[in-house]
């Protein structure tokens, strides 16, 4: 039988992004696709630095860089110049493993394992290739690749399970992750947030089992820039009214036609009587 | 003598078409069961998964179920389009050749069709007998039935419509998961037809129906003057 079981919300690993301290220099991509054994993909042209644009069936962990008019000034003795320029502020990005992930909710075969260090881990053997994943994401993670089959980051479970840090983590040179245990994790998030730091992911919708197990910390001007276009702050789409709809109509048809049958055999019953009577009063 | 005492309600491309709709629905059901919820249904596909994984060697522990939902899906998908084909080819013939019976009553006002649902329902779950009037004016299809296939029509045209979409465009993420939606909703209102169609024709009262159905056709006139007195009327009229 297919059964899916997630750890408790303090149980587990978890990851702080602090955004404030990456410079872009893309190391954890690299990382997260050698460790993982993806293929390179070729440069594509777009109009930030982020290559490849977007997530990839081969390419499971992105920064992105979103970029933002700026006015700098250059203060001379003589004078004051300004110049119109471009703040550019990078967002390592992948799967954020939900603490109850919609999409291993959603996966009609059971292929995406849930570990008992929360690693949401689509199971390539097990993956069909229908998709149902992506749907159920809120953050459109899984990607389809060439063999039909869907993928994404896996927290390096393998790298977790054998004491490792994972791979993006472990190469990072400014410390912009934390990788440490779930209820340590909150406690580190907390604090960053008591010093006026925004957090994204400890407080979310219900869909996503109300936080990610990927959080991410940014002062309040770069968190105000790039969470709105990053992050939703309601991590559901209509996947979530699919399971709604789906946890109220399996029981719900299945108790009317259990009723349906049971007024059936009344009515046989009844029909019946009506014959016999019918007959004896012959 | 005897001929003339039997009426065929179901001609042999009306139990054709049903005989497929059936197998075709059945088949839809069961594979779209397994790929709505796995951890409900998962016992229906081990049948199915568990020889094609021994063949091709995979792992027990998880190749009965990838190798079952795979196989459904591939049902699923081929089924589907066969079921929507078949629906639209007869349904189109129905229509042209003037034959579309069930949406006769639709005619009738809306209050004498409503007071018509509330008699029958009486009848049928409470066994009270039809009023005198209803009783003549029941057609081939009363108005529960019609009121069944209109769920039926657009429960169809949403599950059609939404995996059409689903398997031939390239949509994106959130299109995608708008069609699911749909699907699913689509596969509710066929559901919900299923169970009423499955109570009017196991009904004591319309057993008669479904012995026609699968069987050569015809009911006896006298039955077919007490339930679809309207129609039996208008067909010795035309005789």
């Amino acid at each position: 039988m297919v059964k899916l079981k997630f750890p408790g919300k303090d149980e587990g690993v978890a990851v702080i992004v602090d955004l404030d301290n990456c410079i872009g220099c893309r190391a954890c991509q690299i990382a997260c696709q050698e460790w993982n054994g993806r293929k390179a993909l070729n440069t594509t042209f777009s109009p930030t630095f982020t290559n490849p644009p977007d997530l990839h069936a081969d390419a499971w962990k992105i920064v992105f860089f979103h970029e933002f008019p700026a006015t700098k000034a250059l203060k001379f003795a003589e004078a004051e110049i300004t110049i119109n320029t471009v703040n550019v502020i990078p967002v390592p990005y992948n799967c954020l493993h939900c603490a109850e992930a919609p999409c291993a909710r959603a996966c009609p075969v059971g292929a995406i394992k849930v570990t008992s260090e929360g690693a949401v881990v689509i199971e390539p053997d097990e993956c069909i290739g229908c998709g149902f994943c992506l749907s159920a994401c809120p953050y459109d993670v899984p990607r389809r690749g060439s063999d039909g089959k869907y993928y994404k980051c896996t927290f390096c479970v393998d790298r977790i399970q054998e004491g490792l840090r994972p791979a993006c983590v472990d190469v990072c040179p400014t410390n912009v992750f934390t990788f440490t245990s779930m209820r340590e994790a909150t406690r580190v998030a907390e604090e960053l947030r008591a010093r006026g730091k925004k957090v994204y992911g400890l407080s979310l919708d219900g869909y996503v089992g109300g936080r990610v197990r990927w959080m991410f910390a940014a002062s309040e001007d770069k968190a105000s820039k790039v969470f709105q276009a990053m992050f939703p702050e309601t991590p559901r789409n209509s996947n979530a009214l699919r399971e709604v709809l789906e946890g109220l109509a399996i029981p719900g048809l299945s108790l009317v036609s259990v009723l349906t049958l049971a007024v059936l055999a009344i009515t046989w019953w009844r029909a019946r009587r009506t014959a016999s009577k019918s007959e004896g009063a012959m | 003598m005897a001929e003339r005492e039997e009426l065929e309600v179901a001609s042999v491309g009306y139990r054709l078409a049903h005989w497929l709709n059936l197998i075709l629905f059945l088949a839809l059901l069961i594979t779209g069961l397994v790929l709505l919820e796995i951890e409900v249904f998962s016992f229906i596909i081990y049948p199915l998964g568990a020889p094609v994984a021994t063949l091709l060697g995979l792992d027990p522990g998880t190749g009965y179920v990838t190798a079952g939902v795979q196989i459904a899906r591939l049902i699923h998908r081929l089924a589907g389009p066969l079921w929507g084909f078949i629906i639209v080819v007869y349904v189109s013939y129905l229509l042209v050749s003037g034959k579309l019976e069930i949406l006769r009553v639709l005619r009738k006002p809306v209050g004498q069709q409503l007071r018509e649902a509330v008699a029958l329902l009486n009848h049928y779950l409470l066994g009270r007998e039809l009023p005198g009037d209803v009783k003549k004016g029941l057609d081939r299809h009363n108005i529960l039935a019609t009121y069944l296939t209109l769920l039926l029509a657009l429960g169809v045209l949403l599950v059609g419509l939404s995996g059409i979409a689903m398997v031939y465009l390239n949509l994106t993420p959130s299109q995608h998961r708008l069609m699911l939606l749909l699907h699913d909703i689509g596969f509710y209102l066929t559901v919900i037809f299923l169970i009423g169609h499955v109570f009017a024709v196991f009904h004591p009262s319309n057993v008669v129906l479904l012995k026609a159905m699968f069987g050569d056709g015809k009911v006896p006139l006298s039955w077919a003057r007490e339930h679809m007195s309207a129609y039996v009327e208008r067909v010795l009229s035309r005789r």
